[in-house]
């Protein structure tokens, strides 16, 4: 009796958390895996077609294999360590400094990444401007380096490249947060005992202290790295301005299944290559797991 | 030793093009097209000046139509005629001379005066030209316009479904005027002047557009307005007590169909409700133009002497104050209210018509009815705008003279001694400055100290000017801070100009009243607070939405466009075609029309969507979800009135989907000025195009292509019309593959991509608009978009551009194909209860006589620049555009050709912006890239028609046929007539 009476109210307390999670968590996700079954072009019902799509994605679009894949990868893990190691070095060099300089220049670096995709290609689209008062063309002229403009975001050699900047630069996000709250947190005085033991420099600091005492936080940074990488596509598009990017030299993993899902009205092939996503996610986020993972 | 012989060489190619250009450029300052005209007419009134000479006494004469000379017996018509004239009058259209003898006792300056009667629709302003003894005495005598006043068609506001006034239709009155010649622009608040010898002198009147009745002509000596203490005479006047309110919103008369009430959501305007939006203040920004009347009826109960008092509102946003002038009974009491200042203010004030020191001043009312009217007034400001203009075409005309001088190069290591290749820069540019910077501080009294933008840049642009003349020899490279760029002294010009002359003032109710005190001006805190949270509280049951429900039987349409356009035809259909049908329809906006495929998917569509893009029907159509227009007895009779090529991406097979709604289209753009100085012919064929190229480009200028305007991806508005225009296709006729490696496709992708490997035109440009005003894009195609632009928003070049028909590629027998794509809105019918009614209501929207008023009533209401590019030719023939304009565009719509539709339409666009890609960024070879893409291509395609069951394992079982112009000829029936 009493214990149906604690089993009632621990659902009643958790109820909020359970429907929320599974109307907007496991309810879309069963909803993709579902349609990644089946042929649905967005307005006729859905028809069962077994494992048809993902057998197309691996043995027939040659988009995918050609330019998505490597492209995305590339770009992972370019954009994943890079802006984690950034985020690192930098929540750390922050530490370092007193209080008030420390929550102004966190607020700086932190910003980028609250604006959405969206004002952001609006800011670097003048930046990279295709004509002569585009303003790193205009620069470059002035300077003399070049004599007529580039046309950094058509030309198919260099839009990943600025794709990945643009995203390094927005990527000091909640990870860089946390990795500074982790490195603030850790007692000083293991620091002093590290000393006694024998360490000589901030080096060996990092490495023997800091990293070790803030796994937490490592691990949540790692994982905010991969998740943001992989779903990152808005920029791609955004900076080229329409999808596909020319000759699909920026199409990431997103904007082949917005191509797919919007353009061509391939639902069911699009919920497919969203549940790869998801896997290279999860796969990833494991890997993440076992490097920082605490093991207990 | 090398390096020596390479300076030398260096120096020798320096010498040698500049003499050159010297002798071009001093040419071009010397020829300005501004020279082939008449002076202006200050220029002229200074001239009479400084010869002293005046007005003559007190002169008055009226010539009657009977002795009008050059003048058809069929054109004087008679008393009978003449909507109560009393006298014979003529009528006076169509480019008609009309001229007259007048004797004057004395040589002198008089001013022209018109009875005439408006006819016609009225759209376009009536227009004449005045010439005096042969000649145009001034500029502004080539252009005088003959006002029409407008008034509501119903005097009470009409209300809509959800209880919010609407704004009444305009209608043309028509009465005989009297007018007297004044400048179009305003620019001058008193009539413009005429030198009459002494004795006979003939007066010519040239019709230039629009229809009227032309009574007598009257020569006046001009005449003075009295000051304040003249017209109150020395006599003790007081005001008679008593107070009237009236209220702005509800006119007489204006004589701009779009000045128009406003709905001002604030609880201190009469009249308020909370609940609905009520048109409670008139004016702002529609009433801001110069010359602009409006004219209100009021009723003094007694003759005598009235305070008179506005509730006004004017925070243009440059912080400048506004003019307006007052007339009573129309004319000017007394001078100072001739150019009357309302200060700018955040906030609303009363402003009752007084002095400086704030004694109010007395108008004399006679008893009834009297007529009180408002002009708005940029005259003040018309020296400065002149000014302005004169410095800004004379910066015009340097910068293209460096232009000329330096060529296209960018060099900023080069030194330039500019005073030895144009002497006397220094000092024209120190003149300039100096005059603006007297304009400035005349700009400073005139708005009685109040800060504006306005003075600000102009100080700026004086400064710049001061320190370009300080450091002329850098001038090559600070063009940018001359005449290019949004921040030069040019553009900074040209925006203050277009400031200067906005004059809008918000008014709400006005009073005639003694010595009373006014009404409170603003509400008190506690109905402000009620208000907010009322407001608060209403904001949970909006209407306007399209996910609102509907009743029963109700045609429900969604619409892809803003909510003027909604709303103003939601009352077209409640007031004309639901009473004569009985077809209940609502309309709702629908921000995003990608929400039919999803309604679509839930079942939810609406019977009917407007303005949505023209790929989507045929996404819906092709999965089942929308309705075939064919099966509808009159398409024919209805899809006549279309361009057949417009037709082609609504089809699916031997259906149609959709009617085009709106249409774009694509023809050349030139600056006459510019192509008349540097003398270069307007291009015709893409020949002519490649061979005024150099030239361009010598002098750092380019050929805008569509190319360039587009984002990294190229549509096929970009690409496709090369590939036409070369003979070439697309698909192949039985629509399983494609066309693209044909010869003639070939022979247009290439050059389509030898425009930007080997002419070098430019490969981006984000806004063609602006490098056109700026000059360095002279001319190129440009759509409807860019055509709305520069009519609207270009006034420092208006007159100097032109349009004409797209280059194309001359064919054998001489003629020149100019096929372009003209893709915009379509609108389409769902499958449902109401298909039929459905049909019904399109067929009434994109018929002539509501696409003719729906766009009359977009302009009249809203203004000039609410252009509806209907698809409905017949319609589009009747707009009130500019003729020439519009016979060009009408010229170039008989070579649209839209790309048709396939399921696999997306991936021949895609590659052919992937070959333009490879080509120009890439170096590849054109025919190699195309090859790659054809595989590309076909890929696609077997994977998609095996979608829509065209092709199964490999063999095609139904063939995909695809649509050309001449099939949508014959099943609207119009191939035999041509």
């Amino acid at each position: 009796m009493m214990k149906n009476k604690q089993n009632l109210s621990t659902s009643i307390f958790l109820a909020p958390y359970m429907i929320m999670f599974f109307t907007f968590i496991i309810l879309p996700v069963a909803a993709a895996v579902a349609l990644s079954f089946t042929y649905f072009n967005a307005i006729e019902m859905p028809t069962f077609i077994g494992l048809a799509n993902y057998v197309n994605v691996i043995t027939q679009d040659a988009v995918f294999m050609q330019y998505v894949l490597p492209n995305t990868l590339t770009f992972a893990f370019i954009v994943g360590p890079g802006g984690y190691v950034l985020s690192f070095i930098l929540a750390w060099l922050l530490a370092q400094i007193s209080k008030v300089p420390r929550t102004i220049l966190a607020l700086i670096i932190y910003s980028p990444s609250m604006t959405a995709g969206v004002a952001m290609g609006v800011v670097w689209k003048i930046i990279f401007s295709g004509d002569e008062v585009g303003y790193l063309n205009s620069v470059l002229i002035r300077m003399g380096i070049i004599y007529e403009p580039v046309q950094w975001l058509q030309s198919p050699e260099f839009l990943m490249t600025i794709m990945i900047v643009v995203t390094l630069w927005g990527s000091m996000g909640v990870g860089f947060l946390a990795m500074l709250s982790g490195v603030l947190n850790i007692n000083r005085e293991i620091y002093e005992a590290g000393y006694i033991d024998g360490i000589s420099n901030r080096f060996q600091e990092i490495i023997y202290i800091t990293i070790p005492s803030m796994k937490p936080q490592m691990l949540f940074g790692a994982v905010m790295a991969v998740v943001g990488t992989f779903q990152a596509g808005a920029i791609g598009v955004e900076l080229s301005g329409a999808n596909p990017t020319p000759q699909y030299a920026g199409q990431l993993m997103v904007n082949h299944l917005e191509d797919f899902g919007f353009i061509r009205y391939e639902m069911g092939y699009a919920a497919a290559i969203s549940v790869l996503l998801l896997l290279f996610i999860y796969l990833f986020a494991k890997v993440a797991k076992i490097l920082f993972g605490e093991k207990d | 030793m090398k390096c020596k012989a390479l300076l030398g060489a260096l120096l020798l190619l320096l010498l040698v093009p500049n003499t050159i250009f010297h002798a071009a450029g001093n040419e071009v300052l010397k020829k300005s097209p501004e020279q082939l005209v008449e002076p202006h007419y200050r220029l002229i009134l200074n001239e009479w000046e400084k010869k002293n000479i005046d007005s003559t006494a007190q002169f008055e004469r009226a010539i009657s139509p009977d002795s009008f000379e050059n003048i058809d017996e069929d054109q004087l018509l008679s008393d009978s005629k003449s909507y109560g004239y009393g006298d014979r009058v003529v009528y006076w259209d169509n480019e008609d001379t009309v001229s007259l003898q007048v004797e004057v006792d004395k040589a002198g300056l008089y001013e022209i005066g018109f009875d005439y009667f408006p006819l016609g629709d009225l759209l376009m302003p009536i227009e004449g030209a005045i010439k005096v003894n042969g000649e145009y005495p001034f500029f502004e005598s080539r252009r005088i316009v003959f006002p029409v006043n407008w008034e509501n068609e119903t005097e009470k506001f009409a209300t809509d479904r959800h209880g919010n006034e609407i704004i009444p239709k305009q209608q043309p009155i028509k009465e005989w005027n009297h007018i007297k010649a004044a400048d179009t622009n305003h620019y001058y608040s008193r009539p413009l002047k005429f030198y009459l010898e002494e004795g006979i002198n003939t007066l010519s009147l040239t019709n230039l557009r629009g229809e009227m009745l032309l009574g007598r002509v009257s020569i006046t000596s001009p005449e003075d307005v009295p000051d304040y203490e003249e017209y109150i005479g020395s006599a003790d006047k007081t005001a008679v007590s008593g107070l009237q309110t009236y209220e702005a919103e509800h006119p007489l008369e204006k004589n701009s169909s779009y000045i128009r009430p406003v709905a001002t959501d604030k609880v201190s305007i009469v009249p308020y409700d909370s609940k609905r939006l009520l048109l409670n203040s008139f004016g702002g920004e529609s009433w801001s133009e110069s010359g602009q009347t409006v004219t209100w009826e009021i009723n003094a109960e007694e003759e005598g002497y009235y305070h008179l008092s506005f509730k006004a509102f004017n925070n243009k946003s440059t912080g400048a104050p506004v003019f307006r002038t007052l007339l009573l009974n129309g004319s000017i009491p007394f001078k100072e209210v001739e150019h009357y200042r309302f200060k700018n203010s955040k906030k609303w004030y009363n402003e009752t018509f007084s002095d400086e020191n704030g004694n109010p001043y007395l108008f004399h009312l006679k008893k009834g009815k009297n007529k009180l009217t408002l002009k708005a007034d940029a005259s003040p400001f018309g020296k400065t705008i002149y000014t302005i203009d004169e410095v800004m075409k004379g910066i015009e005309d340097l910068s293209l003279s460096i232009r000329k001088l330096t060529g296209n190069q960018l060099d900023q290591n080069r030194d330039w001694n500019i005073s030895e290749y144009l002497p006397g820069i220094e000092e024209k540019l120190k003149k300039w400055a100096g005059l603006l910077e007297k304009e400035n501080d005349y700009l400073v009294e005139v708005s009685g100290g109040q800060e504006s933008t306005e003075s600000v840049s102009l100080q700026i642009s004086a400064d710049k000017l001061t320190s370009l003349s300080e450091n002329s020899d850098e001038i090559p490279y600070r063009l940018s801070e001359l005449s290019e760029g949004s921040n030069s002294a040019a553009q900074l010009l040209g925006k203050l100009m277009i400031d200067l002359q906005k004059q809008p003032l918000l008014l709400d109710r006005f009073y005639i009243h003694g010595e009373e005190e006014l009404p409170e001006v603003s509400a008190g805190i506690f109905a402000k607070l009620k208000n907010t949270v009322t407001n608060f509280i209403q904001s949970f049951s909006g209407e306007n939405l399209a996910t609102s429900e509907v009743e029963e039987g109700t045609i429900e349409v969604w619409v892809n466009r803003p909510r003027q356009y909604v709303d103003l035809l939601q009352n077209m259909l409640d007031q004309n075609f639901t009473p004569e049908t009985g077809i209940k329809v609502k309309l709702s906006l629908m921000p995003d029309e990608r929400k039919l495929i999803l309604a679509s998917a839930a079942n939810s569509q609406p019977d009917l969507a407007l303005g949505i893009s023209n790929w989507l029907p045929y996404e819906l159509a092709i999965r089942g979800a929308a309705v075939d227009l064919r099966q509808f007895e009159d398409f024919p009779e209805m899809g006549r009135q279309f361009s057949p090529g417009a037709f082609l991406p609504l089809i699916v097979d031997e259906e149609v989907y959709a009617l085009p709604e709106t249409q774009d289209f694509f023809v050349q753009f030139y600056r006459k000025d510019i192509l008349n100085s540097l003398d270069i012919p307007v291009p015709d064929t893409w020949n002519d195009v490649v061979n005024i190229l150099p030239e361009l480009q010598r002098y750092g200028m380019n050929y805008y292509t569509p190319i360039a305007g587009a984002v990294a991806f190229k549509p096929f508005q970009a690409t496709a019309p090369y590939i036409y225009q070369f003979g070439g296709d697309l698909y192949k006729e039985d629509g399983i593959g494609t066309r693209i490696d044909s010869e003639e496709s070939l022979s247009g992708i290439q050059f389509m991509t030898e425009l930007n490997t080997i002419y070098s035109t430019p490969l981006q440009v984000p806004n063609f608009y602006n490098h056109f005003r700026y000059s360095t894009l002279p001319i190129g195609i440009g759509s409807f978009n860019e055509f709305v632009q520069l009519t609207a928003a270009a006034p420092e070049i208006s007159g100097w551009w032109d349009i004409s028909l797209h280059p194309g590629v001359k064919q054998k027998d001489g003629t020149v194909d100019r096929w372009a794509t003209g893709s915009a809105q379509a609108s389409m019918v769902f499958e449902g209860d109401h298909k039929n009614k459905a049909w019904q209501v399109l067929k009434w929207w994109m018929s002539e006589e509501t696409q003719t008023e729906f766009a009359r009533t977009l302009q009249t209401q809203y203004g000039p620049e609410y252009m509806w590019n209907t698809a409905n030719l017949n319609a589009f023939s009747q707009l009130p555009w500019p003729e020439n304009f519009k016979e060009t565009i009408l010229a170039q719509w008989e070579y649209l050709r839209e790309v048709p539709k396939t399921p696999y339409s997306y991936m021949v666009e895609r590659e052919i912006s992937n070959v333009w890609n490879k080509v120009v960024f890439d170096g590849e070879n054109t025919r190699s890239a195309v090859d790659d893409s054809v595989v590309t291509i076909d890929r696609e395609m077997r994977r998609k028609l095996e979608e829509f069951g065209y092709i199964e394992n490999g063999k095609v079982v139904k063939p995909y046929r695809i649509p050309t112009i001449e099939k949508v000829e014959r099943w609207l029936g119009t191939d035999d007539e041509k």
